[in-house]
């Protein structure tokens, strides 16, 4: 269920993605309830403010940026480990 | 804050071969309803290569932690989405704690040998000097 809602606010930020690419670009945003609660400079800022205000209740932290994540280097090159 | 070194001082080939590494105690943040919460603790990868700290799918399911959303990653082999939930990680050498969302991907262990992996949203904290003729990694 919890998870279901968090997806809902997802939505939400997809309906509203491209003002926060143009307001809010490489900030942090946390949705809860379909609602825009709080813009941060980092993710833990954005984290520990909504474990604060929301404890367990389901909440979206989402970072504002028009490109995919890079891929860690390590899982891209990484090596079996010696005996595998 | 303190100064740590996680690399393998004196033995440069080692440093090569496996990498800065930091312990790194996980479980979900701690509540009124659980304020000692399970705690699992690991040799954290640092990972100047990722922009996000991840976790092993294992360690999440373990643990139960909080789910907070979702992120697209970008790699050579095309784009992916991995969940992303909410972990509190302390990293007792360097008497630290954070509260962050960290991505859980699939099968690291078998993939790095490691489970975690100390990315730059970690970083963006500390000043790491990274010795490659010596095999010593300092970490502030």
């Amino acid at each position: 269920m919890s998870r279901q809602e968090v997806l809902e606010n997802l939505d939400v930020y997809e309906s509203m993605r491209s003002e926060f690419e143009a307001k809010h670009l490489h900030k942090w945003v946390v949705f809860a309830d379909k609602q825009l609660v709080g813009v941060y400079d980092t993710n833990v800022e954005a984290t520990s403010a909504a474990i604060q205000r929301f404890g367990e209740k389901p909440f979206l932290v989402h970072e504002v940026r028009k490109t995919p994540v890079p891929l860690p280097s390590s899982l891209i090159f990484g090596q079996p480990r010696a005996g595998r | 804050m303190p100064v740590v070194d996680c690399g393998t001082p004196n033995e440069p080939h080692r440093l090569r071969q496996e990498g800065p590494g930091l312990l790194v105690e996980i479980r979900h943040p701690p509540s009124i309803h659980d304020p000692d919460p399970e705690t699992l603790t690991f040799l954290g990868l640092i990972d100047t290569g990722s922009s996000h700290c991840c976790v092993d799918r294992s360690i999440v399911q373990s643990l139960g932690l909080q789910y907070a959303g979702k992120a697209d990653f970008g790699g050579v082999e095309g784009n992916f989405t991995a969940g992303r939930y909410v972990a509190h990680l302390r990293f007792p050498q360097l008497d630290a704690t954070y509260q962050m969302t960290v991505a859980a991907m699939q099968a690291m262990v078998d993939g790095i040998g490691r489970p975690v992996l100390l990315g730059r949203d970690f970083l963006q904290f500390h000043r790491l000097l990274y010795d490659g003729p010596t095999g010593s990694v300092t970490l502030q």
